[in-house]
Formats: C-alpha cells, sequence, structure tokens
C-alpha cells in the first residue's frame, strides 16, 4: 500500500535525481551575447575609407602584443576556403604571398590559397581576423560576401591584437575596408 | 475500346514452351546484367556513407583535402586539438579524439603473395569516435607487440581463406610477422577491410613520422568551432571538414566508374533488348493471319497491341524475377575488392524494384517494334499471308 510517507520519499528521491543530473552535466557554456546568439554585426564595421598607417601581415606577426591598436592590410586567403560558415572569421595574407594567378598560365580555381608557395610561409603570413561580441566570442553569422568581402579581396582591418596559446596572434577587428590596398612589397624577400 | 481477356495473352505463352523459356531466360540475363550493376554501386553508395560518422570532424593537412593517404599532421596537434577545442564529446574524461595513421602496405597472409591492403594505426579513442566498428572476437591490439586487429573482409581483400586470418594466426607486412589478437566487423564501412594495430607501431614499422588524421566527435561544438580553431592556429596547417563530407567527396571522385558500368549495363541491356525483340517477332509473325482475323471479329489495333505487349510483359517479368531472386541469393553481401579495399554488393528492396522495373520496362518496350511490324500490313493482306 502506498503511504504518504512513501510518497514523500519517492518525491525526494526524484528530486534528488534531478538535481544530481543537472549536476553531472558538463561545465555549462558561458552566457551569450544577444549579438552572437543573433549572428548581428555591429554597426559601423566596414568602413567607407580606410585607416590610415596600415601595416603588413608579416611585420603585425613577427612581434604580436596582445591588446594592441593596430591597422593591418592583407589579401583575403591563406587556405582554400579563408572564411568560416556561420562564424565572421576569416583569413589574411599578406600582400607579399604570390596568388596563383599571378602565373598567366596558371588556371587554379582557388588562387586565394597560395598553393604555388611553402606552406610553413603561407602559415608565417596569414592571420585569422574575426569580429567577436563583448564575451570575445566570434559572432555566429558568416562574413563571405558581406560587404564585399570575398576572397582574394583586399581589405584594411582596425583592430586589436590577441594572442592565444604557442603565441598565436589573432585580430579583433572594429573596422573593415574592402578595396585595393598599396603593397609594401611583392614576391619573395 | 473492347480489350483481348488477359488469359488470351496467357495462353499464347504456353504455344511454344522452348520460346518462352528463352525470352524468360534473355529477360533474366539483361535484368541480371542490370541488377549485378545496380548493386555494385549501390553498396559502393552504402560503404562510403555510413563510414563517415553524422558527428565527426576530420583534421586532415592544410592543402590534403581530398586525400587522407598524403595528408600529414605532427603528433603533439592531437592533444593541442583536445586541448583547445571545447565541446568535444567526452566519456568518463576520456575525449572522442583520434590521432590515425592511414597507409597502404602491401600485406601477405597464409602463403599468398602480397597484396596491398589498408591499414590503419590507431589509439583506443578510435573505437570512440568509430561506433560502427565492433571487436567481434578476441581483443584490440596492445602496443608495442606486433598485434593487429583485422576487419572482416580482410581475407577477400588478400585474398586468402577465412581460416588463414584467425586469431593467433599471423600476418606479415614491413619485413615483420604481426599476431592476429581480434576480429572485428563493422558493416557496410570501409573499415571493415581494414588492418588496425596500434599507433606507435605502425609509424614506426613504416618509419613515418606524422599522423594522416584527427579524428573527432563533437557533442555541443560544431563545424563552424572547429574551423575557426583552425583559422586561429594556422601555424598547426591544419584544415576541418565533416568526415562525411570527405566521403561524399570520394563518391564524386568515383564517378566516371559509376558512369562505365552503367554504360556496359546499358549496352549489354540493349544488346539483349535485340535477342528480345528478335525472338518477340518470330512469335508474333507466326500468328500474322491470327491477329489479322481478331481485327475482323473486332477487336482495334490498339487492343491487341496491348495483348501482346501483356504478353511479352508476363514473360519478362518472370524473367526479372528469376534474376533478381539469384541476385538475392549469389550477389548479396558478396565482396568484390575495389580500389584500396573491398565493397560489399548490396541486393536491397531499392535494387529489387529497380530490377523489376527495369523487366517490365524491357517487356514492354520490347513488344511494340514486332507489334508494328506484324499489324502494319492491311486486314486482307494479313489475311493472306502464310
Amino acid at each position: 500500500m502506498v503511504t504518504m510517507n512513501s510518497m514523500r520519499s519517492l518525491s525526494r528521491l526524484l528530486g534528488a535525481i534531478l538535481c544530481l543530473g543537472a549536476g553531472c552535466r558538463d561545465s555549462q557554456p558561458p552566457p551569450e551575447d544577444e549579438n552572437h546568439r543573433a549572428g548581428v554585426l555591429p554597426a559601423g564595421l566596414f568602413l567607407a575609407a580606410p585607416p590610415p598607417a596600415a601595416r603588413d601581415v608579416r611585420e603585425v606577426k613577427r612581434d604580436p602584443r596582445d591588446g594592441d591598436a593596430v591597422v593591418i592590410r592583407g589579401r583575403v586567403g591563406g587556405g582554400k576556403h579563408p572564411f568560416v560558415p556561420g562564424r565572421a572569421v576569416f583569413l589574411l595574407s599578406d600582400l607579399s604571398l604570390r596568388p596563383c594567378s599571378a602565373n598567366p598560365d596558371d588556371r587554379c580555381p582557388t588562387p586565394w590559397d597560395y598553393c604555388c608557395e611553402p606552406p610553413d610561409r603561407i602559415a608565417a603570413r596569414t592571420i585569422a581576423v574575426e569580429v567577436v561580441d563583448a564575451g570575445g566570442r566570434p559572432l555566429a553569422v558568416g562574413l563571405e560576401g558581406v560587404g564585399s568581402l570575398r576572397a582574394s579581396a583586399e581589405v584594411v582591418v582596425r583592430g586589436r591584437v590577441s594572442v592565444g596559446p604557442a603565441q598565436t596572434a589573432v585580430i579583433r577587428a572594429e573596422g573593415i575596408h574592402v578595396g585595393a590596398v598599396s603593397e609594401t612589397a611583392s614576391g619573395s624577400p | 475500346m473492347r480489350l483481348l481477356p488477359f488469359d488470351y495473352a496467357i495462353r499464347n505463352l504456353g504455344r511454344s514452351p522452348h520460346r518462352l523459356a528463352a525470352t524468360v531466360l534473355g529477360s533474366a540475363v539483361v535484368v541480371g546484367v542490370f541488377v549485378s550493376a545496380a548493386a555494385f554501386l549501390h553498396g559502393m553508395d552504402v560503404g562510403l556513407a555510413r563510414s563517415g560518422g553524422p558527428e565527426n570532424v576530420l583534421l586532415l593537412g592544410a592543402g590534403s583535402e581530398e586525400s587522407i593517404e598524403r595528408s600529414e599532421i605532427p603528433p603533439a596537434h592531437a592533444g593541442i586539438v583536445a586541448a583547445g577545442v571545447r565541446g568535444i564529446r567526452r566519456r568518463f574524461d576520456a575525449a572522442y579524439v583520434s590521432p590515425e595513421v592511414h597507409l597502404a602496405l602491401a600485406v601477405s597472409a597464409g602463403g599468398a603473395p602480397p597484396r596491398l591492403a589498408p591499414l590503419r594505426g590507431i589509439t583506443p579513442g578510435a573505437f570512440l569516435v568509430h561506433p560502427q566498428v565492433r571487436i567481434a572476437e578476441g581483443r584490440a591490439p596492445a602496443a608495442g607487440r606486433a598485434e593487429v586487429l583485422v576487419g572482416a573482409r580482410v581475407a577477400a581483400r588478400l585474398g586468402v581463406r577465412e581460416s588463414d586470418l584467425a586469431v593467433g594466426r599471423t600476418l606479415r607486412f614491413e619485413r615483420r610477422d604481426w599476431t592476429i589478437v581480434g576480429r572485428m566487423k563493422a558493416p557496410a564501412t570501409v573499415m571493415d577491410a581494414e588492418i588496425w594495430c596500434p599507433l606507435n607501431d605502425l609509424m614506426l614499422a613504416a618509419r613515418r613520422t606524422t599522423l594522416s588524421c584527427v579524428v573527432l566527435t563533437l557533442d555541443s561544438a560544431d563545424l563552424a568551432d572547429v574551423d575557426a580553431f583552425c583559422k586561429h592556429r594556422v601555424d598547426l596547417q591544419m584544415v576541418a571538414l565533416r568526415q562525411q563530407d570527405y566521403y561524399d567527396s570520394l563518391r564524386e571522385f568515383y564517378a566516371p566508374i559509376r558512369l562505365i558500368v552503367w554504360a556496359t549495363a546499358g549496352l549489354v541491356s540493349i544488346a539483349g533488348l535485340f535477342g528480345g525483340l528478335n525472338t518477340l517477332y518470330a512469335a508474333f509473325s507466326t500468328r500474322i493471319r491470327e491477329l489479322a482475323a481478331l481485327q475482323t471479329l473486332g477487336f482495334s489495333r490498339r487492343a491487341i497491341v496491348l495483348s501482346l505487349i501483356q504478353e511479352a510483359t508476363v514473360a519478362s517479368i518472370a524473367g526479372a524475377l528469376l534474376a533478381v531472386l539469384s541476385a538475392r541469393v549469389l550477389l548479396d553481401g558478396l565482396a568484390v575488392r575495389f580500389s584500396m579495399g573491398v565493397l560489399s554488393l548490396r541486393v536491397d528492396s531499392g535494387v529489387v524494384a529497380l530490377g523489376l522495373a527495369a523487366g517490365l520496362l524491357l517487356g514492354a518496350a520490347g513488344a511494340l517494334p514486332p507489334a508494328y511490324r506484324c499489324l502494319r500490313p492491311g486486314i486482307p493482306e494479313a489475311l493472306r499471308a502464310a
């Protein structure tokens, strides 16, 4: 016969199991920023004019300092797929990297991967650019095609350097200008 | 329109048992070739579709997205990825991360000459990320003891008997004997034809210093998170793609082979169709006067053509049934060596339906030209025919 006491014990046991189950989940993800959830890019992200005093990618990567404000110029590329679908992240390569399309006989369909260059040289002259939310997480929106951003496009980015593990630097963009930029050097030094 | 009764068509089939047998067998051969082609291609599709875990992400060396065998990743990267990517599935604090080496080496067993076979160097994490794999006999290989785990289709790959790959027997590759300590099953996947051994043992034996790939199973993370990690860590020179997308790209790679297989089946079918046309023409031409007589009785040419189609279709469907039943018994699950692995022919409900539809089409299409030839003459001319 089910008594009141046994019902209370059962409900306490069920409550304990539920609490244990909730507590046993892997660490909860941090609370999401509204912009991250909605994938909304900040207003004024894309600039009409390039910011002045732009530096090359290889120069910024040589001595990255966490938190430094920087204006960096380059070409979108450094891999077969330089954009991350669904995330505000893309690769920016130094203008000294020679795209396959620079050779008139080359019919490479993805000249922005610089497959004619040695992989180590590509890695040393390519940096990730991201647009983040207040929590430092990349916004959940793709950037390809937004504001004329596409592979091989020349861009100038204003932002801050973020240095992570193994001294790897990432640029947290605050402003992006898409348009032809002047090269400081071309070809291999 | 007044139609001829269905049993008229059935009774006509019995007029010449030899001719009926020829029609049925001819149809069986044509449909059999068609079903064999479909079973081969379906087996290839299923094998590639089931080899990729739905939540698995493959990390490959940059520039090697199309070939695991060409990819190179330093071994330390597996640990960096496991620590750096949040949202990888875990069980009792073991991350679902599998560093692997994929090689094709000449392997011999049971005294047979060596043949190229796919080998995979693994760690215990492989059994987490590849749940399709089940150890059916024995145990997983231990490191440092020259032990291997052999897939169910490896015997077909090497051209040896199953008993030559029993637990306790040995394989030979890289100038060394390896003891089989277990047999595994991973039905309808590429892993079913692979030989698995401890990662470090294989790397040492093959004098290889890099991994081919790292396989992750994601939990709360998605592909974009792993992709973003690879782009942040451009120094690691890795790319991320869904494991299933990798196998889908292999299916596209085999598209010319699919075309050749269908073209061959098509050519054989056309040859069979012409043979059938000859047989049916011979059958119908002896009945020109009978068909003319039916017209005088008020049956239209359309009704007669319909009856001839029924006759031809019943015979061809009988042949198609014979073909699909034989294929189901003889071909379903048959291992065929293909490229670097083994695929299993699959005769499932879809392939059976395709075979029966082919038989139906064969009967309908095969009856039309001879029917047209036999009904073309006018009634008086046809009644005077010999």
